[in-house]
């Protein structure tokens, strides 16, 4: 293991040299690493693979385990009580983590079912520190609720960048789905990340859109807003342990839609995402195209799920023909290479419904339009307001 | 990661692109050299 470097890799795609900083990619030339004494660096080097890909994902989320102190009704993963039976352990994380290392990638993010029901959590988010990652973290938030002791807070924010934590409905509403005391013991964790969060960090919180949801969205801003960065609401996909159809979950985006700019009006403390929103960037800073970023899955970015299989992208994860194959028994390249990787990347936006828009909104991903488990392409326009070939 | 190290980065983000544009949800959290995203990369 190579500790206390900078953790870089030269990609052949840009001819730079990429690194992470404080949760975001950036791009820099060699001479300035060569400037900076090579000594201070972990490079990687890479050789060019694809066209419509980097040489390895820069970001990997791990799903440490499977097992969930909270039991929601529509989760993805199906997480709950039950452990999977081949469970991969810590010590097989490890190793993992040396092999991410050593394939140029860059950042983190933990995930479970609750990473915190993974036993030697800490010593991955350490080990992980210590060879360069960056990380962020992906959790219910419950265990922040429920310690006393503010060093775990500190902690939790020595090594993570973003910390974003889900919460989908409103007090007793969030209870019936989630656990009886969820919402007592979640909104407990919001307070005590928000009050030891350093500037420099993020604390997020998810919310999925249902029909159910949407109209207490207000009062659940009200809670939310002075404690948090970013509100992000995403669309309900159906898979997993969702009982949602396609036509409520599309349904609850239109309504949604309708309540943003009183909620945007009125809590002003937070940035509150849609995925109608369309997303303006800075073309003279782009230096990958745009679909990367808004479709990631398979061109920067890889899901290993708790039992070792990699897929492009967490919410394909019953779906075999996007199974790039296990850690167990595969090079990480190999995986990366896969059919099923370049099957997924193969498509592009111009293959979706909003594929002519100039300013891109966030719903045309493929993976929100999963259903069961199957993904349905669309090729033809999904019209919604905020889509500027719509409007 | 040490201090030095930090601050090596911090420098070297100075000197360098964004790989992606400007996000909506960025330019929160960094005061002088990043727009850190919330999402995936």
């Amino acid at each position: 293991m190579l500790k206390n470097k900078v953790l870089c890799r030269w990609e052949p795609s840009l001819k730079k040299i990429l690194f992470s900083f404080n949760g975001s990619l950036r791009a820099i030339e060699m001479s300035d690493i060569i400037e900076s004494g090579l000594e201070n660096f972990f490079l990687v080097n890479k050789d060019k693979r694809f066209d419509n890909a980097l040489s390895a994902p820069v970001t990997v989320q791990i799903q440490t385990t499977n097992k969930c102190n909270f039991k929601c009704e529509h989760c993805y993963a199906w997480s709950g009580e039950k452990l999977h039976k081949k469970e991969i352990s810590s010590s097989e994380i490890l190793s993992l983590l040396d092999r991410l290392q050593k394939f140029g990638v860059l950042n983190i993010q933990w995930v479970g079912g609750e990473v915190f029901v993974k036993k030697g959590f800490w010593k991955l988010v350490e080990y992980a520190q210590d060879l360069g990652f960056e990380q962020s973290l992906l959790t219910n938030g419950s265990f922040f609720g429920i310690t006393s002791k503010i060093e775990i807070i500190e902690r939790a924010w020595s090594f993570f960048d973003i910390i974003q934590v889900s919460v989908d409905d409103y007090k007793s509403y969030f209870n019936s789905f989630v656990h009886k005391k969820a919402w007592d013991m979640v909104m407990n964790g919001i307070k005590k990340l928000s009050l030891y969060k350093p500037k420099d960090k993020l604390l997020t919180v998810a919310t999925i859109l249902t029909k159910d949801n949407v109209p207490r969205l207000m009062f659940l801003a009200e809670c939310l807003n002075s404690h948090i960065d970013v509100w992000r609401l995403g669309k309900e996909i159906i898979t997993g342990r969702s009982k949602s159809t396609q036509e409520n979950s599309i349904e609850a985006l239109f309504s949604s839609f309708d309540c943003l700019p009183q909620l945007r009006n009125r809590y002003i403390s937070m940035e509150i995402t849609h995925p109608f929103d369309k997303d303006p960037y800075e073309e003279s800073e782009l230096l990958l195209p745009y679909d990367w970023r808004s479709d990631n899955g398979a061109r920067t970015f890889m899901y290993i799920d708790s039992t070792g299989f990699a897929y492009p992208f967490p919410l394909l994860v019953n779906m075999k023909e996007f199974c790039g194959g296990s850690i167990f028994s595969e090079s990480l390249d190999s995986i990366w290479s896969s059919k099923e990787f370049h099957l997924y990347r193969s498509v592009t936006r111009n293959d979706t419904g909003c594929g002519g828009c100039v300013e891109p909104c966030q719903i045309w991903p493929r993976y929100h339009f999963i259903q069961g488990n199957s993904l349905e392409l669309t090729t033809k326009p999904f019209l919604h307001p905020g889509c500027p070939r719509c409007t | 990661m040490n201090e030095k190290l930090k601050e090596l980065k911090k420098s070297l983000a100075k000197k360098s692109k964004k790989v992606f544009g400007k996000a909506k949800s960025s330019a929160l959290t960094e005061p002088e050299v990043s727009n850190p995203q919330p999402g995936d990369d």
